[in-house]
Protein backbone atom coordinates (compact mmCIF):
# COMPACT_ATOMS: atom_id res chain seq x y z
CA UNK A 1 0.00 0.00 0.00
CA UNK A 2 1.47 2.89 -0.84
CA UNK A 3 1.85 5.90 1.91
CA UNK A 4 0.22 9.33 0.98
CA UNK A 5 2.05 11.06 3.42
CA UNK A 6 6.17 10.93 3.95
CA UNK A 7 8.86 11.40 6.18
CA UNK A 8 10.81 14.17 5.25
CA UNK A 9 13.63 13.10 3.48
CA UNK A 10 17.06 13.52 4.79
CA UNK A 11 19.65 15.33 3.39
CA UNK A 12 22.86 13.79 1.95
CA UNK A 13 25.66 13.31 4.23
CA UNK A 14 28.09 15.76 2.66
CA UNK A 15 31.13 14.68 5.15
CA UNK A 16 32.82 12.13 3.26
CA UNK A 17 32.78 13.93 -0.20
CA UNK A 18 34.92 17.14 1.87
CA UNK A 19 36.86 15.34 3.67
CA UNK A 20 38.40 13.12 0.88
CA UNK A 21 39.38 16.88 -0.90
CA UNK A 22 41.03 17.59 2.28
CA UNK A 23 42.98 14.34 2.71
CA UNK A 24 43.78 14.88 -1.23
CA UNK A 25 45.08 18.05 -0.19
CA UNK A 26 46.80 17.50 2.90
CA UNK A 27 48.71 14.66 0.35
CA UNK A 28 49.64 17.27 -2.39
CA UNK A 29 50.13 20.67 -0.60
CA UNK A 30 53.15 18.87 1.25
CA UNK A 31 54.49 17.13 -1.78
CA UNK A 32 54.31 20.53 -3.89
CA UNK A 33 55.75 21.99 -1.22
CA UNK A 34 58.78 19.77 -1.05
CA UNK A 35 59.48 19.55 -4.90
CA UNK A 36 58.93 22.79 -6.08
CA UNK A 37 61.19 25.43 -5.90
CA UNK A 38 60.58 29.01 -4.10
CA UNK A 39 62.77 30.93 -6.45
CA UNK A 40 61.57 31.47 -9.64
CA UNK A 41 63.72 32.37 -12.22
CA UNK A 42 63.05 34.29 -15.39
CA UNK A 43 65.20 34.50 -18.51
CA UNK A 44 65.40 38.23 -20.22
CA UNK A 45 66.30 37.82 -24.07
CA UNK A 46 68.72 40.11 -24.65
CA UNK A 47 70.53 42.30 -27.67
CA UNK A 48 73.71 44.11 -27.04
CA UNK A 49 75.24 46.35 -29.69
CA UNK A 50 78.60 47.70 -29.46
CA UNK A 51 78.27 51.86 -30.19
CA UNK A 52 78.39 52.08 -33.57
CA UNK A 53 76.40 49.04 -34.71
CA UNK A 54 74.00 49.08 -37.50
CA UNK A 55 71.63 46.70 -36.27
CA UNK A 56 68.80 44.67 -38.49
CA UNK A 57 66.32 46.56 -40.45
CA UNK A 58 62.87 46.95 -38.62
CA UNK A 59 59.78 47.86 -40.63
CA UNK A 60 59.04 51.17 -41.23
CA UNK A 61 57.51 53.98 -38.84
CA UNK A 62 57.27 57.54 -38.33
CA UNK A 63 59.83 56.68 -35.41
CA UNK A 64 63.43 55.63 -36.74
CA UNK A 65 65.41 55.64 -33.82
CA UNK A 66 64.64 55.56 -29.82
CA UNK A 67 67.40 55.57 -27.63
CA UNK A 68 67.33 55.96 -23.65
CA UNK A 69 70.15 57.35 -22.02
CA UNK A 70 70.93 57.42 -18.29
CA UNK A 71 71.75 60.99 -17.63
CA UNK A 72 72.98 62.31 -14.69
CA UNK A 73 69.64 63.63 -13.65
CA UNK A 74 67.43 61.25 -14.70
CA UNK A 75 66.55 59.44 -18.06
CA UNK A 76 67.07 61.30 -21.73
CA UNK A 77 65.18 59.77 -24.48
CA UNK A 78 66.27 60.44 -27.99
CA UNK A 79 63.93 60.01 -30.51
CA UNK A 80 64.59 60.67 -34.28
CA UNK A 81 60.94 61.27 -35.76
CA UNK A 82 60.10 61.51 -39.42
CA UNK A 83 59.12 64.79 -39.81
CA UNK A 84 55.24 65.02 -41.44
CA UNK A 85 55.01 68.73 -41.92
CA UNK A 86 53.49 69.16 -45.50
CA UNK A 87 56.18 71.30 -46.18
CA UNK A 88 59.16 69.17 -45.28
CA UNK A 89 61.34 67.42 -47.40
CA UNK A 90 61.27 63.97 -48.27
CA UNK A 91 62.93 61.72 -45.39
CA UNK A 92 63.16 64.94 -43.14
CA UNK A 93 63.82 64.04 -39.70
CA UNK A 94 63.31 66.02 -36.28
CA UNK A 95 65.62 64.65 -33.04
CA UNK A 96 63.55 65.12 -30.17
CA UNK A 97 65.21 65.02 -26.71
CA UNK A 98 63.01 64.69 -23.63
CA UNK A 99 64.17 64.25 -20.50
CA UNK A 100 62.22 62.25 -17.54
CA UNK A 101 63.23 62.29 -13.79
CA UNK A 102 62.41 58.51 -12.72
CA UNK A 103 60.85 55.33 -14.39
CA UNK A 104 57.27 56.70 -13.65
CA UNK A 105 57.73 59.87 -16.14
CA UNK A 106 60.26 57.51 -18.33
CA UNK A 107 57.20 55.36 -19.15
CA UNK A 108 55.02 58.50 -19.59
CA UNK A 109 57.74 59.53 -22.33
CA UNK A 110 57.45 56.53 -23.95
CA UNK A 111 53.93 55.98 -24.17
CA UNK A 112 53.93 59.23 -25.99
CA UNK A 113 56.05 57.91 -28.33
CA UNK A 114 54.10 54.62 -28.72
CA UNK A 115 51.23 56.98 -29.61
CA UNK A 116 53.33 58.03 -32.58
CA UNK A 117 54.65 54.67 -33.72
CA UNK A 118 52.61 52.01 -32.03
CA UNK A 119 54.18 49.43 -34.23
CA UNK A 120 57.42 49.99 -33.31
CA UNK A 121 58.86 47.60 -30.72
CA UNK A 122 62.53 48.24 -30.66
CA UNK A 123 64.33 50.14 -28.19
CA UNK A 124 67.84 51.06 -27.12
CA UNK A 125 68.99 51.28 -23.65
CA UNK A 126 72.08 52.82 -22.93
CA UNK A 127 73.00 52.43 -19.32
CA UNK A 128 75.32 54.36 -17.69
CA UNK A 129 78.74 52.73 -16.78
CA UNK A 130 78.26 52.26 -13.28
CA UNK A 131 74.98 50.98 -13.30
CA UNK A 132 74.09 48.20 -11.54
CA UNK A 133 72.79 44.79 -13.52
CA UNK A 134 69.57 44.95 -10.78
CA UNK A 135 68.84 48.74 -12.06
CA UNK A 136 69.30 47.63 -15.79
CA UNK A 137 66.46 45.10 -15.28
CA UNK A 138 64.35 47.50 -13.75
CA UNK A 139 64.61 49.61 -16.30
CA UNK A 140 64.14 46.54 -19.05
CA UNK A 141 60.91 45.99 -17.37
CA UNK A 142 59.88 49.63 -17.63
CA UNK A 143 60.21 50.09 -21.00
CA UNK A 144 58.55 46.89 -21.85
CA UNK A 145 55.34 47.56 -20.27
CA UNK A 146 53.50 49.90 -18.06
CA UNK A 147 50.21 50.27 -16.56
CA UNK A 148 48.31 50.87 -19.44
CA UNK A 149 49.93 47.82 -21.40
CA UNK A 150 52.54 46.99 -23.33
CA UNK A 151 55.02 49.33 -24.73
CA UNK A 152 58.67 48.48 -26.53
CA UNK A 153 59.41 44.38 -26.52
CA UNK A 154 62.77 44.65 -28.10
CA UNK A 155 65.07 46.07 -26.38
CA UNK A 156 68.65 46.37 -27.32
CA UNK A 157 71.59 46.69 -25.10
CA UNK A 158 74.46 49.59 -25.54
CA UNK A 159 77.48 47.45 -24.70
CA UNK A 160 79.56 50.50 -22.16
CA UNK A 161 82.10 52.55 -23.90
CA UNK A 162 85.52 51.92 -24.58
CA UNK A 163 87.22 53.03 -21.76
CA UNK A 164 91.08 54.33 -21.21
CA UNK A 165 93.95 51.90 -20.06
CA UNK A 166 92.90 51.62 -16.21
CA UNK A 167 93.15 47.74 -15.43
CA UNK A 168 94.95 46.02 -12.76
CA UNK A 169 96.04 42.70 -13.03
CA UNK A 170 93.62 39.46 -12.92
CA UNK B 1 17.21 18.37 38.46
CA UNK B 2 17.96 14.73 37.10
CA UNK B 3 21.12 13.94 34.62
CA UNK B 4 20.52 11.78 31.87
CA UNK B 5 24.03 9.24 31.45
CA UNK B 6 22.54 7.90 28.62
CA UNK B 7 20.60 9.95 25.99
CA UNK B 8 18.52 8.94 22.91
CA UNK B 9 19.45 9.93 19.86
CA UNK B 10 19.67 13.69 18.73
CA UNK B 11 17.68 15.00 16.51
CA UNK B 12 19.69 18.03 16.13
CA UNK B 13 22.48 18.79 13.37
CA UNK B 14 25.49 15.79 14.36
CA UNK B 15 28.33 17.57 16.51
CA UNK B 16 31.82 17.20 16.01
CA UNK B 17 32.81 17.35 12.45
CA UNK B 18 30.45 19.68 10.44
CA UNK B 19 30.06 20.52 6.85
CA UNK B 20 30.69 24.60 7.71
CA UNK B 21 33.72 23.26 10.09
CA UNK B 22 35.51 21.99 6.69
CA UNK B 23 34.76 24.69 4.13
CA UNK B 24 37.16 27.31 5.70
CA UNK B 25 39.73 24.28 5.25
CA UNK B 26 38.76 23.24 2.03
CA UNK B 27 39.25 27.18 0.81
CA UNK B 28 42.52 27.36 2.56
CA UNK B 29 43.88 24.32 0.96
CA UNK B 30 42.64 25.50 -2.44
CA UNK B 31 44.02 29.04 -2.04
CA UNK B 32 47.92 27.43 -0.39
CA UNK B 33 47.86 24.56 -3.90
CA UNK B 34 46.71 28.25 -6.43
CA UNK B 35 49.75 29.80 -4.74
CA UNK B 36 52.27 27.24 -5.01
CA UNK B 37 51.36 26.53 -8.76
CA UNK B 38 51.45 29.89 -9.59
CA UNK B 39 55.12 29.96 -7.95
CA UNK B 40 55.39 26.57 -9.08
CA UNK B 41 59.11 25.81 -10.80
CA UNK B 42 60.39 23.02 -12.30
CA UNK B 43 64.01 24.13 -12.07
CA UNK B 44 66.15 23.03 -10.15
CA UNK B 45 67.42 24.92 -6.90
CA UNK B 46 70.14 27.96 -8.00
CA UNK B 47 73.59 26.74 -7.67
CA UNK B 48 76.31 29.08 -8.29
CA UNK B 49 80.30 29.21 -8.44
CA UNK B 50 80.20 31.63 -5.66
CA UNK B 51 77.35 30.32 -3.09
CA UNK B 52 74.52 32.40 -2.94
CA UNK B 53 73.98 34.63 -5.51
CA UNK B 54 71.34 37.60 -5.49
CA UNK B 55 69.81 38.17 -8.55
CA UNK B 56 68.06 40.97 -10.38
CA UNK B 57 64.37 40.47 -9.75
CA UNK B 58 62.09 40.95 -12.97
CA UNK B 59 58.32 41.50 -13.62
CA UNK B 60 59.30 38.66 -16.42
CA UNK B 61 57.98 35.02 -15.89
CA UNK B 62 59.45 32.74 -19.35
CA UNK B 63 61.61 30.72 -17.91
CA UNK B 64 65.15 31.22 -19.11
CA UNK B 65 66.29 29.11 -21.89
CA UNK B 66 69.56 26.11 -21.46
CA UNK B 67 72.35 26.62 -23.11
CA UNK B 68 75.64 27.63 -22.05
CA UNK B 69 75.60 29.22 -18.25
CA UNK B 70 77.84 32.44 -17.53
CA UNK B 71 78.18 33.50 -13.45
CA UNK B 72 79.06 36.85 -13.41
CA UNK B 73 79.50 36.85 -9.95
CA UNK B 74 81.39 39.07 -6.80
CA UNK B 75 84.11 38.08 -7.56
CA UNK B 76 85.02 35.98 -10.21
CA UNK B 77 83.63 35.30 -14.26
CA UNK B 78 82.89 31.61 -14.50
CA UNK B 79 81.80 29.44 -17.63
CA UNK B 80 79.37 26.33 -16.72
CA UNK B 81 80.66 26.26 -13.35
CA UNK B 82 84.46 26.88 -14.09
CA UNK B 83 86.40 30.08 -13.28
CA UNK B 84 87.55 31.99 -15.99
CA UNK B 85 88.41 35.28 -14.96
CA UNK B 86 88.39 38.37 -12.42
CA UNK B 87 85.50 40.01 -12.18
CA UNK B 88 87.30 43.38 -10.74
CA UNK B 89 90.21 43.34 -13.53
CA UNK B 90 87.32 42.94 -16.51
CA UNK B 91 85.14 45.26 -14.83
CA UNK B 92 87.99 47.91 -15.22
CA UNK B 93 90.04 46.56 -17.97
CA UNK B 94 89.88 48.37 -21.35
CA UNK B 95 88.17 47.02 -24.53
CA UNK B 96 84.93 45.70 -24.71
CA UNK B 97 85.52 42.25 -25.27
CA UNK B 98 86.00 39.86 -22.15
CA UNK B 99 88.96 37.85 -23.53
CA UNK B 100 89.62 35.34 -20.40
CA UNK B 101 85.51 34.73 -21.26
CA UNK B 102 85.75 34.41 -25.17
CA UNK B 103 88.08 31.27 -25.89
CA UNK B 104 86.22 28.84 -23.27
CA UNK B 105 82.81 30.35 -24.86
CA UNK B 106 84.25 29.42 -28.45
CA UNK B 107 84.95 26.00 -27.60
CA UNK B 108 81.07 25.35 -26.24
CA UNK B 109 78.68 23.99 -28.70
CA UNK B 110 75.29 25.43 -28.90
CA UNK B 111 73.82 28.96 -29.93
CA UNK B 112 71.96 29.81 -26.61
CA UNK B 113 74.02 31.25 -23.51
CA UNK B 114 72.24 32.66 -20.42
CA UNK B 115 74.23 35.15 -18.05
CA UNK B 116 73.67 35.39 -14.19
CA UNK B 117 74.68 38.12 -12.52
CA UNK B 118 75.07 39.25 -9.02
CA UNK B 119 72.49 42.41 -8.62
CA UNK B 120 75.51 44.45 -7.95
CA UNK B 121 77.26 43.48 -10.56
CA UNK B 122 78.58 46.35 -12.67
CA UNK B 123 76.92 47.55 -15.90
CA UNK B 124 80.32 48.18 -17.28
CA UNK B 125 81.40 44.03 -16.66
CA UNK B 126 77.75 42.63 -17.19
CA UNK B 127 77.17 44.29 -20.50
CA UNK B 128 81.19 43.43 -21.65
CA UNK B 129 80.12 39.98 -20.90
CA UNK B 130 76.72 39.62 -22.78
CA UNK B 131 78.81 41.16 -26.13
CA UNK B 132 81.44 38.69 -25.63
CA UNK B 133 78.65 35.74 -25.48
CA UNK B 134 77.25 37.41 -28.96
CA UNK B 135 80.83 37.97 -30.55
CA UNK B 136 81.78 33.84 -29.35
CA UNK B 137 78.86 32.82 -31.59
CA UNK B 138 75.73 32.59 -29.72
CA UNK B 139 73.17 33.93 -31.45
CA UNK B 140 70.61 33.97 -28.45
CA UNK B 141 71.86 35.66 -25.37
CA UNK B 142 69.17 36.01 -22.08
CA UNK B 143 69.88 37.53 -18.82
CA UNK B 144 68.35 35.53 -16.05
CA UNK B 145 66.45 37.16 -13.20
CA UNK B 146 64.76 36.14 -10.60
CA UNK B 147 60.80 36.70 -11.11
CA UNK B 148 59.08 38.58 -8.67
CA UNK B 149 56.27 35.81 -8.58
CA UNK B 150 59.11 33.70 -6.69
CA UNK B 151 58.02 32.49 -2.99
Amino acid sequence: MRRLFRDPAQPPDTRPAILSVVSLMVILLPMLLMTTNARKLAGLPLAVSAPGDQLPPIPPGPIETLDVTLGESGFVVRASVRSTDVLAGSGDVETRELAADDLSALQGVLRTLKGLDSKRQRITLVPGTDSRAADVVLWIDAVKQDRHGPLFAEVVLQSPQVRGPSAGTP
Amino acid sequence: MKRRLFSGSTAGPPQGLSTGALAPMVDLFTLLIVAVLRTWSAEPPLETPEGEMQLPLTREETPPERGVVIDVGVDGLYVDGWRAGSASYWADAEGALVTDLYGPLQQRAGDSAVVRAHADAPWRLVGKVLLTAQQAGFERVSLVAESRASL
